[in-house]
């Protein structure tokens, strides 16, 4: 009975230690996914395999989700429901309102992601975050927007936050298809609406910071011109503060 | 009427030589206000045959920047003698002519018994007067007639004796220009005489110029000076002294002259100054002359005595002469023991020394020094500090502000030859080095680590990732060559050529991890290493793929994972999933837009801006998955990637951190 009660002792460490584990290691939140009609897949980040999502599943929040066309699907987080939009390419934690706190930690996560060059080397100049991309318009011989995967389900999510006055869900979208893929800064409809969507939040910092990040890259007269009237905005609005 | 003129030559002048002024050499090594200089020397003249013992005795005396000299030589007469003229006397055919025996021929003496100098001295500028008492002796042989009864004449010679004192009086200036010190002056003219002056010559009645250029370094001196008729030449070495509690250094002296006139001679020196105890020095010297005596005339003799130039202090022994022995001992009076120069801080920014760190010691501060100036004028000085055999640092020459601290940065530069292969304690001995003087300053111990040893941080990687190693080269380029000839229908080729590579480069690889020791510091292998042995823990496979790869032209950075520590606390990098771990990110060099050709997920690759500020994609590569080919590495590369860049916002976070090479 001692042997069985000191291995039954061991067993529930070992349980309680498992438990304390798997809280670690799992410490991403899920959410649930009802998907109604329609297909609808995300992409498992560890196995980095698109796996399609059943009629109700959990999912995590920090990956991609792709839904058809069609597809009605809806995201449950404890009490709050929202509806995802169809044929749409999006990361499903930009779904989730944030507050601007929130949203400026997201955006500043989002820059992170692509592990910005170190400023060991050159202390003296420290570059903040983010401030690094888009700088390559000199070299557009390699770049095809056409290339860049689910580019119209991308741009559909953010169409889709934008019309249903989701402000915030859309400048993450399109924070994050930026970033990963900066060729998009040249294409002035994006940026615009970037800086737009900037505004809209009132993150004039941000605003402030990308168009003079920009400016310093000539490129057309029109788009040099936009890119002005935005700094001119954020500016006014800085300085009025 | 030519005369043959036999010359002893025996003139206090220094257009013969110029001997080195030891009082001035050790008073400036150690400052005292009061030092005195005894000088003999033994001299043999080719003139007379004789030897002849002269000696000095030079006192000087400082206080603030004034300084004073005043010099006794002994009763040394310095003479020449000139045949008189033929006499030629009309007489009676029955008149007889006497001449007195053992009466001298014509004499000339000149004699300095006492020469003293007051100058205003600072670092850089100085100015002196030199003042001179002069004495001027003629003997020589007048010709009397006596009429004596019956028309009867005697001839006889009566000795006369003429005396003349002369006050000379000159002035020299000197002043520093970077290294170069440039001295000019004016040699000693009469200003005030008494006595009779009716000599049969003429002396320095006319204002000379000279001039004098020194180049000064800590070791050594050396120069050229031109006086109107010769020029000299001059070279002062500074040698360590071998004495126990010595630091003044031995001076060796070498000096040359050369006379440009018709009256030729030439003159070698060489002298040695050998501080013995801290307030006294000794000076040994030999001086060797050749000339020409051939040619002298009395009027040239003349010529060349006016142009004679007169050393300031050191009057007796600037004699023109055959050959000469002098011995010296200068005494410091009060001399100021304590250093100049004061430590007053010392920040030991690395006790740990890692030999694989060499290029960043050579530009980084080991120790920084804190020295202050307790001297009320500036000082130059250079830094010293030895590692055992292992590393050494002199610094530039530094000036130092009268009462100024000075922050000293002390870099090490280590020996790249391998000279042990386990660490061991040193002992980094810091000195300064003031007018040759060495003063040691402190002595730091300090743990120097072995070739192999890595103090934790990611960054010292860079230290041992070697793409220019040979073998490194040869072993990568012949990959990637063969790499480059496969198969290249799937687009973009260059992504399956780097896979292809980069699988090439994990084959027979082995994960081993180190030796369990109680070492605090982590071991890292050379790439090269890694290509012998084939097998490595995370780092080794870190810095050897990043080396290969970095040697055909890809670029690298390491993504370090680990916790915020406190400093000091470094924590190990091992497998995945380890507290600490590290893995590469490997530039494709293709355009961010391209992520869809390559089938991979967002995960998978990265969108990075690389050196030359073009945004490419970048793939995460776990390097002990290595082994198990390329697909296996960059799926538990974009595992970790996301698991700490996204999932608990590592970089953010600052447990993430981005290295480029």
């Amino acid at each position: 009975m001692i042997f069985n009660s000191a291995i039954m002792t061991r067993a529930l460490q070992l349980f309680v230690f498992m438990l304390l584990c798997s809280t670690f290691v799992n410490a991403q939140i899920k959410v649930w996914i009802k998907l109604d009609s329609g297909t609808a897949l995300y992409l498992h980040p560890y196995q980095q395999k698109w796996l399609p999502i059943s009629a109700k599943e959990e999912v995590p929040l920090k990956t991609f989700m792709l839904t058809k066309g069609g597809t009605k699907a809806m995201l449950f987080k404890e009490t709050d429901v929202h509806i995802l939009p169809e044929s749409a390419y999006f990361f499903i934690e930009d779904v989730l309102p944030k507050s601007r706190v929130e949203i400026v930690a997201a955006l500043t996560q989002i820059e992170a992601e692509q592990l910005p060059k170190s400023t060991r080397e050159t202390r003296e100049r420290k570059m903040p975050i983010g401030l690094t991309y888009g700088e390559s318009a000199d070299d557009t011989t390699s770049s095809n927007s056409a290339d860049i995967p689910y580019l119209n389900e991308r741009q559909n999510a953010i169409q889709y936050f934008l019309h249903h006055g989701r402000y915030d869900a859309a400048l993450l979208s399109q924070k994050r298809l930026l970033t990963k893929f900066p060729t998009l800064y040249q294409d002035a409809q994006q940026t615009e609406r970037l800086f737009m969507l900037y505004d809209k939040l009132e993150l004039y910092g941000f605003l402030n910071d990308e168009t003079r990040r920009l400016l310093s890259i000539k490129r057309s007269t029109e788009f040099d011109k936009m890119v002005e009237k935005w700094n001119s905005v954020a500016k006014a609005k800085l300085l009025n503060r | 009427m030519t005369r043959f003129v036999v010359l002893l030559l025996l003139l206090s002048s220094a257009a013969s030589a110029q001997t080195v002024d030891w009082i001035e050499q050790f008073q400036n090594q150690g400052f005292s206000k009061f030092a005195i200089s005894v000088q003999s020397e033994v001299l043999r003249n080719r003139f007379d045959a004789s030897n002849y013992l002269i000696s000095k005795v030079m006192m000087q005396y400082q206080a603030g920047l004034w300084r004073a000299q005043a010099t006794i030589n002994n009763n040394y007469e310095q003479t020449f003698q000139i045949e008189p003229d033929p006499i030629a006397v009309s007489l009676a055919q029955d008149a007889a002519l006497v001449r007195t025996l053992n009466r001298p021929k014509d004499v000339y003496r000149v004699n300095y018994p006492l020469s003293f100098a007051l100058g205003l001295n600072s670092e850089q500028v100085g100015v002196s007067a030199f003042f001179s008492v002069l004495t001027e002796k003629v003997s020589t042989s007048q010709l009397q007639l006596f009429e004596t009864q019956g028309g009867v004449f005697t001839a006889q010679l009566e000795p006369a004796n003429w005396e003349k004192q002369s006050l000379l009086a000159g002035l020299r200036a000197f002043a520093m220009l970077g290294n170069l010190r440039l001295h000019l002056g004016i040699m000693p003219t009469p200003v005030l005489s008494i006595g009779r002056i009716t000599l049969p010559y003429r002396y320095r009645n006319d204002i000379l110029p000279f001039g004098e250029l020194e180049f000064i370094q800590p070791y050594f001196r050396c120069g050229f000076s031109a006086h109107l008729r010769s020029i000299g030449a001059f070279y002062m070495q500074s040698l360590p002294n071998p004495l126990p509690n010595i630091s003044e250094p031995i001076q060796v002296a070498i000096r040359a002259q050369r006379g440009v006139s018709t009256f030729n001679f030439q003159t070698l020196q060489l002298d040695i100054g050998i501080p013995l105890t801290s307030d006294l020095a000794a000076s040994v010297g030999v001086e060797r002359v050749w000339y020409s005596a051939s040619v002298f005339s009395r009027g040239e003799f003349e010529r060349w005595l006016n142009t004679a130039t007169l050393n300031w202090t050191n009057s007796p022994n600037n004699l023109l002469q055959e050959q000469s022995f002098r011995v010296g001992a200068t005494f410091k009076f009060g001399a100021e023991t304590q250093p100049v120069l004061k430590l007053s801080d010392l920040k030991l920014l690395h006790r740990n020394v890692f030999q694989s760190k060499r290029e960043y010691y050579a530009h980084n501060p080991v120790v920084i020094l804190t020295l202050h100036n307790a001297d009320k004028r500036p000082v130059w000085c250079q830094v010293i500090a030895t590692l055992g055999n292992t590393g050494r640092f002199k610094s530039e020459p530094i000036q130092i502000d009268a009462d100024e601290l000075l922050d000293v940065p002390i870099y090490l530069y280590l020996s790249d030859v391998k000279q042990f292969q386990i660490s061991r304690l040193g002992e980094l001995s810091i000195s300064v080095e003031i007018d040759n003087r060495k003063l040691p300053l402190a002595n730091v111990p300090i743990t120097i680590l072995n070739e192999n040893a890595w103090d934790g941080d990611t960054w010292s990687l860079k230290f041992f990732i070697a793409p220019n190693d040979q073998q490194v080269q040869l072993f990568a380029k012949t990959k990637y060559l063969r790499a480059l000839t496969i198969d290249s229908t799937k687009q973009p080729a260059k992504f399956y050529q780097l896979k292809h590579f980069i699988t090439e480069l994990g084959r027979d690889l082995r994960y081993v991890p180190d030796a369990t020791t109680t070492m605090i510091v982590d071991q890292v292998q050379s790439p090269r290493e890694t290509l012998e042995k084939r097998s490595g823990d995370c780092e080794d496979f870190v810095v050897y793929l990043a080396s290969c790869l970095m040697a055909v032209g890809i670029q690298c950075a390491v993504v370090d994972v680990r916790p915020k520590t406190a400093q000091n606390v470094v924590i190990p990098t091992a497998e995945p999933g380890a507290l600490g771990h590290l893995f590469l990110l490997v530039d494709t060099g293709l355009d961010a837009s391209q992520l869809g050709k390559l089938e991979l997920s967002e995960f998978e690759a990265i969108s990075r801006q690389n050196a030359l500020g073009k945004t490419t994609l970048w793939l995460p590569i776990e390097t002990t998955a290595l082994p198990a080919g390329f697909d296996a590495a960059l799926k538990s590369g974009a595992q970790q990637y996301y698991r700490e860049v996204i999932e608990k916002q590592g970089f953010i976070k600052g447990n993430v951190h981005i290295y480029d090479f």
